[in-house]
């Protein structure tokens, strides 16, 4: 599989939020309420509705006022926690490309790709659903553009071939931020400052629990899942809707292990 | 037109002529007969932008066609200046004509110390003409110690009348804030996102602190003076957006083009009780 990929320069990048309008443009998603609340940035974080945002962050450097800009989103991890944790199968899955997509109706709404996700990307829509960059699979799957990528006026958003765009990003000199990390991120950044300067953890790692979730618990608690699920089926046939109701909370049970 | 990307450079000059699109006949340089004697040869040989040759313009397009000037029937080179020829001052202002720094109507310091005339004698002053409370101005006023400067955010268009009621606009900028540097901050106890007034002689507006090392205090003329700075594109018509930063401005024109002066003049900034 050829991997598909974007490469964030962020020393390009002068925060004009085109790539959060044109997402919400294409994705059809509603603005939120929102105040200034002492800076530029707003909203302050990722939401349902906002699949990616630019951060204003202020430095100094040599006594000299620097600001950054990162364009946050999901970073397509190639090795990614919040699929490893989902417990539904399909919810989220890899498109051809590569990339990290998701399929609402298979989404259980259980919360788990959050504490999987070293990003903090995963956010719930107000029908309990998953929502996050998709990577525009709709849009690439038909040869366009990922519809931030065509809206940047600057060159800072990059997408294409991933090996591609890290031996172009190596003849910058820069360091890149994602070429190896969990297993290859699927969003990789050209950065001028050290990674904790943007916040970002200079080594991102999936939390240990969910390695004991994935390999143990959770093909366990699939089992236990539809085991739950298959007692009720049987109660139904031979005990009736009305217990059956009664019983129903317990369903999901399996899923907690 | 716009995205054709040639690099191809026939003048050796970096005209590059069919590198996008250039308005409004794709000439690349204005005037640019005055490069050329009334020959029509380039002054310069080596960096020609434009020649005549055999009863032809080469090289960029020529702006206004007409013969080298040696020839009958031509027009000098600055065909859309009055008499045709360069001019080192323009002519027709009420001031001038050589640049002159003078102090804004509001100012924090009582002298200019450029010049032995404070502020430009041509300026409209609708005060002076027996204006209304509302067109007042107070200079070295202790009630109105700091600088204050309006201009527009990227997601605002002018007054924002119709971008703060574009939903996905309004989201990233929504409502009135004022700027200032974290030392000006400290002096009056304002913290990063509290609400704050910010009042001039004419009017006040409430205002979101964003306390910003953007904002340096300046040291002029011995004594250390602050400023801040808001934007001018909030006001009625939208919800929650805030007050419109004209209510601080004053009144005046200036004496040619009666252009206000909203980028310095003078306020106070409190926290809101
Ligand atoms: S950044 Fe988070 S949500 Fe995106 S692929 Fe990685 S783990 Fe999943
Ligand atoms: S790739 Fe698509 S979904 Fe992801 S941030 Fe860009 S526009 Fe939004
Ligand atoms: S569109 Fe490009 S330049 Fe503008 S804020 Fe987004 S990444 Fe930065």
């Amino acid at each position: 599989m050829k991997h598909k990929a974007f490469m964030i320069d962020t020393s390009r990048c002068i925060a004009c939020r085109s790539c959060q309008v044109a997402c919400k443009q294409w994705n059809k998603l509603p603005a939120e309420a929102t105040v200034n609340s002492g800076s530029y940035e707003n909203p302050p974080k990722l939401t349902a509705y906002l699949h990616n945002k630019i951060e204003f962050i202020e430095t100094e450097e040599n006594g000299e006022f620097k600001w950054l800009f990162l364009n946050k989103r999901c970073m397509h991890c190639s090795e990614a926690g919040c699929m490893k944790v989902c417990p539904s199968v399909g919810a989220l899955y890899r498109t051809e490309d590569g990339l990290v997509a998701y399929n609402k109706d298979k989404c259980i709404g259980c919360n788990y790709c959050v504490n999987g996700c070293p990003f903090d990307v995963p956010r719930y829509d107000a029908q309990n659903k998953i929502a996050k960059c998709h990577g525009c699979f709709d849009r690439v799957e038909n040869g366009l553009q990922p519809a931030c990528v065509k809206a940047c006026p600057t060159g800072t958003l990059l997408f294409g071939d991933r090996d591609q765009l890290i031996a172009t990003a190596k003849t910058s000199g820069k360091p890149i931020y994602g070429e190896t990390a969990l297993s290859g991120l699927g969003a990789m950044y050209l950065l001028d400052n050290k990674p904790q300067d943007y916040n970002l953890a200079a080594n991102p790692t999936i939390p240990t629990s969910i390695f004991l979730w994935k390999d143990v618990i959770k093909p366990l608690g699939i089992l236990g899942f539809w085991g739950a699920v298959g007692v009720a089926m049987l109660h139904y046939v031979t005990v009736g809707p009305k217990q059956l109701e009664e019983n129903g909370t317990e369903k999901g049970g399996g899923n907690h292990g | 037109m716009m995205a054709r990307r040639s690099q191809k450079d026939p003048s050796g000059v970096g005209l590059y002529p069919e590198w996008s699109w250039c308005w409004p006949v794709n000439r690349r340089i204005l005037y640019n007969r005055a490069s050329v004697n009334a020959d029509g040869v380039p002054w310069n040989k080596d960096r020609p932008v434009i020649w005549w040759d055999g009863g032809k313009w080469k090289g960029d397009v020529p702006d206004g066609g007409w013969k080298p000037l040696s020839q009958a029937g031509t027009k000098k080179s600055f065909i859309m200046l009055p008499d045709g020829v360069a001019s080192i001052f323009a002519a027709g202002m009420k001031e001038g004509p050589f640049p002159e720094h003078y102090e804004p109507l509001e100012c924090p310091i009582e002298k200019n110390p450029l010049s032995g005339t404070k502020n430009n004698p041509v300026i409209k002053l609708f005060f002076a003409d027996g204006g209304l409370e509302e067109d007042a101005f107070y200079s070295c006023d202790q009630r109105y110690p700091y600088v204050a400067t309006t201009y527009r955010v990227t997601e605002h268009w002018q007054t924002g009348v119709m971008t703060r009621n574009t939903p996905w606009l309004n989201e990233m900028q929504p409502n009135m804030f004022v700027e200032l540097s974290p030392e000006l901050a400290k002096d009056k106890g304002i913290k990063n996102g509290e609400m704050c007034v910010v009042s001039s002689g004419r009017g006040k507006v409430d205002a979101v602190a964003i306390v910003t090392k953007r904002f340096r205090p300046f040291k002029v003329q011995g004594t250390t003076i602050h400023q801040v700075g808001l934007p001018w594109c909030y006001g009625w018509t939208t919800a929650n957006s805030g007050d419109s930063a004209n209510l601080l401005t004053p009144t005046i024109g200036d004496g040619n083009t009666m252009i206000p002066e909203t980028k310095a003049f003078q306020v106070n900034i409190e926290k809101r009780g």
